[in-house]
């Protein structure tokens, strides 16, 4: 067979959090789909509310899993994080040792010869995206970023924009990062060209 | 090879914006998806585009290392003061500064004669998530038993795995590849999610920012993303000619020559995407069966020869002309096709003219697509002139069961 088995349909806007209009050091804005409604704006609802299922029972077996609230939002952001057996075990209440996850924040949907998958996909602090069973615990921001970010400002050289930070409790929310250096200046040439490949 | 008209999909607008793909159409209303044909192929024809690629791309890999060792870098288009990146990157090829991917154009009419490369789209190729998506779902409704000369998204999430065991830190997800364009620009920032999905699937940390977003540090000689972290590999869908000569092009040159950021594509893919190496591929392999004659002046060619003018770093198949040429090699007559655009400045190639496949007055350019060396799949685009662009139509293809 000369075809692949499977392809990764996209929900466009559902796995990047910077698909928008956005000028240098303007605001941001993340469009994701945390939920089956905001899926079904776009999508079939029956395939939304398969593919939620299908990604959550996969976020429940593998996703990041921290000691502590803290350390998870240290990397994952204020309000993020989640105890990992909330939902799962409706009676069952917090225990000693309670193990905490990054809330599910949004899906990837794929199309298979058989029928869909769907994988769960995180968003850090930054923007970084990442894929479900992933061990983002072992990956530790720079402690000078960590030390600015608690900040929430900059020093007098840095600009700063508005951040939007992904999480299915505060969507919506932004916090400040700083940002320092120059423009690069990319993108000049092709903005008067209006480039679009070869 | 034979087009076969087609009964498009029930709703099939709906069904390529079900699947993140709504520039099916454009502007002007007319269609640049279109599933009102295919094209179909036996095995024995995919098979031999698939060697022709493999082949033709070694020969390109050769005749880059020929730029590079000779630094023949005036001839492909491109400032001498840009080696130090190329070389550096080219020296690590097989390793850490390893191609992710690339697009021929190939014409090909089928009847008896070989495939002849027209052009190697070797950094921001077009048409990728039509290829590997849109046409794939296409098969699987229309055609689920029938096969496709497309497995290009496992090839491409193979690249990153590839990469990935090229750099621990990517493996533990201590650093990230950053993902840009220009944005807004919809259908760019489609294929950077498209691609940035694939690095997910392969395990990678990711992070997606408008190319105009990154910034420069001159103190740590970084370049920076929108939270201010060091970008430590940047995936561009943005050519490398057009960043080396912006404001930072410099500095970009020093930092990928020095290893500071891992470029996707590497700087080397510069050298291999100028359409001057298909010139500097005919003076090395003079007469082999996959090429056409190409110069980078037009007096070598036989008086009455048709010729096609390209420029040296075009796209998009913009100030493109096709004319007959006399002894002296000026053109005689009105050109037979032409095509307007921007790229005036940077000089030409010149191209023993060939017919594309043809069928009812649509020309059909074969793109094939390579991840690394390794051909593994297939787009076609139509026209119903004699020069591809942006706007010809993406047509599906299949390959009929024997």
């Amino acid at each position: 067979m000369k075809r692949s088995r499977t392809v990764a349909a996209l929900l466009l806007g559902g796995i990047s959090p910077i698909l928008v209009a956005c000028g240098e050091d303007g605001p941001e804005e993340a469009t994701v789909y945390p939920s089956v409604e905001a899926c079904t704006a776009e999508m079939p609802a029956g395939d939304c509310a398969a593919a939620f299922a299908a990604a959550r029972d996969e976020h429940r077996a593998g996703a990041p899993r921290f000691a502590s609230r803290e350390a998870c939002e240290a990397e994952m952001g204020d309000g993020a994080c989640t105890p990992a057996n909330e939902g799962a075990n409706e009676g069952g209440g917090s225990s000693v040792g309670n193990v905490f996850v990054p809330a599910l924040v949004g899906f990837m949907i794929g199309r298979s010869l058989t029928g869909g998958y769907a994988q769960p996909v995180y968003f850090d602090r930054q923007g970084y995206a990442r894929s479900g069973n992933t061990r983002i615990a072992e990956t530790p921001l720079p402690p000078q970023r960590r030390d600015e970010i608690r900040q929430g400002s900059g020093g007098a050289a840095s600009s700063s924009g508005s951040y939007y930070r992904p999480g299915s409790g505060n969507a919506g929310k932004s916090f400040t990062v700083t940002t320092t250096g120059r423009s690069a200046g990319f993108g000049s040439t092709g903005s008067s060209r209006g480039f679009s490949g070869s | 090879m034979e087009r076969v008209p087609t009964a498009p999909r029930p709703q099939w607008q709906a069904k390529l914006d079900e699947i993140g793909f709504p520039f099916h159409t454009d502007a002007d209303g007319t269609a640049y998806w279109d599933e009102s044909a295919h094209w179909r192929f036996s095995l024995a024809e995919i098979e031999t585009l698939e060697a022709a690629a493999e082949e033709v791309y070694r020969l390109c890999e050769q005749a880059v290392g020929h730029v590079v060792t000779r630094g023949l870098y005036e001839a492909v288009g491109l400032p001498r003061w840009a080696a130090p990146a190329i070389e550096a990157s080219w020296a690590e090829r097989e390793g850490r500064d390893m191609a992710l991917y690339a697009r021929f154009d190939f014409a090909w009419d089928g009847k008896g004669g070989p495939p002849k490369a027209l052009e190697l789209n070797a950094e921001t190729p077009t048409s990728l998530y039509e290829t590997a998506v849109a046409q794939w779902c296409w098969l699987q409704n229309a055609y689920p038993e029938a096969d496709q000369f497309n497995s290009l998204e496992e090839a491409l999430v193979g690249r990153w795995q590839a990469r990935m065991r090229a750099f621990p830190a990517l493996e533990s997800q201590a650093e990230a590849v950053h993902f840009a364009c220009l944005m807004p620009h919809p259908e760019d920032e489609a294929t950077i999610a498209y691609l940035q999905t694939l690095a997910l699937r392969a395990g990678m940390t990711t992070k997606a920012m408008p190319i105009q977003a990154i910034r420069y540090d001159d103190a740590s000689g970084c370049f920076l993303d929108d939270a201010g972290l060091p970008i430590r590999h940047l995936m561009k869908l943005y050519p490398w000619d057009w960043m080396i000569r912006e404001e930072t092009g410099r500095e970009l040159v020093a930092a990928a020559a020095q290893g500071r950021i891992r470029m996707i594509e590497p700087a080397w893919k510069m050298v291999m995407a100028s359409k001057g190496l298909f010139a500097l591929l005919w003076e090395l392999n003079p007469g082999h069966p996959n090429l056409l004659q190409t110069a980078l002046d037009r007096s070598g060619f036989p008086a009455g020869s048709i010729v096609v003018a390209k420029p040296l770093l075009g796209r998009e198949g913009s100030n493109v002309s096709i004319a007959t040429l006399d002894a002296a090699g000026f053109p005689v007559g009105q050109p037979i096709a032409q095509t307007e655009g921007p790229y005036v400045d940077d000089g030409w190639v010149y191209q023993a003219y060939t017919p594309l496949a043809e069928s009812d007055g649509n020309h059909a350019v074969f793109g094939v697509w390579m991840a690394g060396d390794t051909a593994c799949g297939l787009g076609i685009r139509e026209d119903r002139t004699l020069i591809t662009g942006n706007t010809s139509r993406f047509v599906p293809h299949m390959i009929a069961s024997a």
